[in-house]
């Protein structure tokens, strides 16, 4: 059952036909991907940044 | 869909929830052709489905860390798409006429092919059917999605879900034996 359903998905998926605009589709997801990649990484810089500058921690706080 | 393949896209939401660099470019990767063939059902071009999908990496990408449940990642995905389609539907057209759409790009494939067994024939089928009844199929066909996520994306009760796959599914048979015994285009 779980193969017939993939199938007819795979079937399915294969009968779509190929859009006339996919270039610039292409394109804009390229440049969406590449912006959001380097959001990520400004995120994780920053991230990092903000945790060195923090004073370290003073280890346990009212410990028995 | 099996535990193992629900495995993986729940994997794959927790790598794009993490900012862990190619996820997103794997998720396009695998969600892009359902996702397209989904909007295409609901818009009735395949340029329209290409403009949808684009908001929908917009917002999928924005939103995804909001996602509590990594697990509902394709059916979180579906809703998006249903609401920006649905959201460029409103604007083109009133939903009386969207439900006549019929997609010009599908008619391509709208010649019986029994080289390639039924699923040529099903897809072709789809195109023949009410928009309520087509989209919901789409969703049970190419991702065997519950009726519980189903509702959800589509934004009604379960009842109202297993009523259309049934009518839709009987369409579809009606359709479908029209098209074996060379009645259907006629």
């Amino acid at each position: 059952m779980a193969q017939q359903t993939s199938n007819l998905r795979e079937g399915l998926l294969a009968a779509l036909p190929q859009p006339e605009n996919v270039a610039a589709y292409r394109e804009q997801t390229a440049a969406l991907l590449a912006k959001h990649a380097k959001a990520l990484r400004w995120e994780k810089i920053t991230a990092n940044t903000f945790v060195e500058r923090l004073p370290r921690s003073p280890g346990r706080i009212g410990g028995a | 869909m099996d535990s193992e393949s629900r495995t993986q896209y729940e994997w794959l939401a927790l790598r794009c929830q993490s900012g862990e660099a190619g996820a997103f470019e794997d998720l396009i990767g695998v969600m892009e052709r359902p996702l397209l063939y989904y909007a295409a059902s609901l818009t009735g071009s395949m340029d329209s489905a290409l403009d949808v999908l684009q908001e929908v990496w917009i917002k999928a990408f924005g939103g995804i860390r909001k996602l509590k449940d990594p697990g509902s990642l394709r059916p979180w995905l579906y809703t998006v798409t249903h609401g920006i389609a649905v959201d460029r539907i409103r604007k083109s057209y009133s939903r009386e006429q969207a439900e006549k759409v019929q997609y010009e790009d599908f008619q391509e494939a709208e010649e019986p092919s029994f080289a390639e067994e039924d699923a040529a024939q099903v897809h072709a089928a789809l195109n023949q059917i009410g928009l309520h009844h087509r989209e919901v199929l789409v969703l049970h066909f190419l991702e065997d999605l519950s009726l519980k996520e189903i509702a959800k994306v589509v934004g009604c009760s379960e009842g109202t879900v297993k009523s259309r796959i049934h009518y839709g599914k009987r369409q579809m048979k009606q359709i479908l034996e029209g098209v074996k015994y060379g009645t259907a285009n006629e």
